[in-house]
């Protein structure tokens, strides 16, 4: 490889991994994301500072061409990565279903007490009033 | 005993008032609830107009949210059973009796509603019977119990069952997955008999383009179903 080359891809590592400290910092990232970003950083500035340790690698798990182990390492990642990501959002949306259904049935209760109690008069808020509400507690 | 239905409902607002009517008239020992599941249409007003209990669900869930919902409120108040009623007016409120007697006799903690025992009142498309047949047999080889309508949203169960609901429901096409789950679970299991209208309002949850999709969906959450831990 080129020096100019190997300066280069060094660089860009190097910007890629302290950007990645620098939303770390401002708590735009959870750890547990950065952490696998910081630790790609790594292995790719390792490699471009030895490149001969790419080709042994390759040489030893049988890969002709080294930038096929580049390659493949990177799908890996990024698969990763997605899997982690469709984790996360399904972790997220059960929250968040939980949420909407907690703060509605709040909300439907909110309004059954304001209706019951007196004290909504001081509130301003009792235009709406309803009295006749069936379903709660009706019978037996 | 409290008893509450709880329906499920998505810009129905065509259909609700008449709906709720129908319960108070048939079924006046029960309690209800609409689950009004982020309807763009003039639902919210129609509800306030005539003072129906309802949550609003501040977005829209889809069917397994919506649902879902109605069981954390049938839980949260009490309630020894708990009855599903579509909003679309498919759904006889007087089916609830039928529904709710195996429970009362303590040989049933989960009962659905089945149109093809007696095979009276709407029968739906052949399409949709072809997917019913299916499921119902994926159903029956998973577990080892005979179902006949495993996608009926007609369906009342008990307070364990409600607990139990209210912890953990399926978002999407919910109602074959939580037969196996119930099963699963080592809760009894049974169909009744009831008599299903066409709807006259609104559409179905499962669109056609979505049919294949549908039946992936809930043959894979079936087959999971049957090995997760529950």
């Amino acid at each position: 490889m080129q020096t100019i080359t190997q300066v280069f891809a060094i660089l860009t590592i190097i910007l890629f991994n302290v950007y990645i400290i620098h939303i770390l910092r401002k708590e735009l990232i959870e750890y547990q994301y950065a952490l696998m970003l910081l630790g790609a950083g790594l292995a790719m500035l390792v490699f471009a500072a030895f490149p001969q340790a790419l080709g042994a690698i390759s040489y030893f798990l049988g890969i002709g061409v080294p930038l096929n182990l580049v390659y493949f390492g990177a799908i890996l990642f990024v698969l990763a990565l997605i899997f982690q990501t469709i984790v996360a959002l399904s972790r997220m949306r059960r929250s968040i279903y939980e949420l909407i259904q907690e703060v509605s049935i709040l909300k439907l209760q909110i309004q059954k007490m304001k209706e019951t109690s007196p004290q909504e008069e001081l509130d301003g808020q009792s235009s709406e009033r309803d009295t006749t509400l069936k379903g709660n507690g009706a019978n037996s | 005993m409290k008893r509450i239905f709880i329906i499920p409902a998505y810009n129905e607002a065509d259909i609700l008032p008449s709906l709720v009517a129908e319960i108070i008239d048939k079924t006046p020992d029960y309690d209800y609830v609409i689950i009004n599941d982020g309807s763009t249409d003039d639902t919210i007003e129609v509800c306030r107009r005539h003072h129906f209990n309802v949550v609003h669900l501040i977005a829209n869930l889809g069917i397994g949210g919506a649902v879902q919902a109605g069981y954390k409120y049938a839980l949260e108040n009490g309630y020894d059973i708990a009855i599903q009623l579509d909003g679309d007016g498919q759904h006889d409120p007087a089916s609830a009796d039928v529904l709710t007697q195996p429970i009362l006799k303590n040989e049933a903690d989960f009962v659905i509603g089945s149109r093809f025992i007696t095979k009276e009142g709407f029968q739906t498309t052949w399409t949709r019977r072809i997917g019913i047949v299916w499921l119902n047999t994926v159903l029956r080889l998973i577990t080892h119990q005979r179902f006949t309508d495993a996608t009926s949203g007609l369906r009342a169960v008990n307070k364990t069952v409600i607990k139990q609901f209210a912890t953990s429901y399926p978002f999407d096409y919910p109602e074959p997955e939580t037969i196996c789950v119930a099963v699963r679970k080592g809760y009894r299991v049974l169909e009744a008999p009831v008599v299903m209208r066409e709807r006259t309002t609104g559409r179905s949850s499962i669109r056609p383009f979505h049919a294949l999709y549908y039946l992936l969906k809930v043959t894979l959450a079936i087959l999971i179903a049957n090995i997760k831990k529950v």
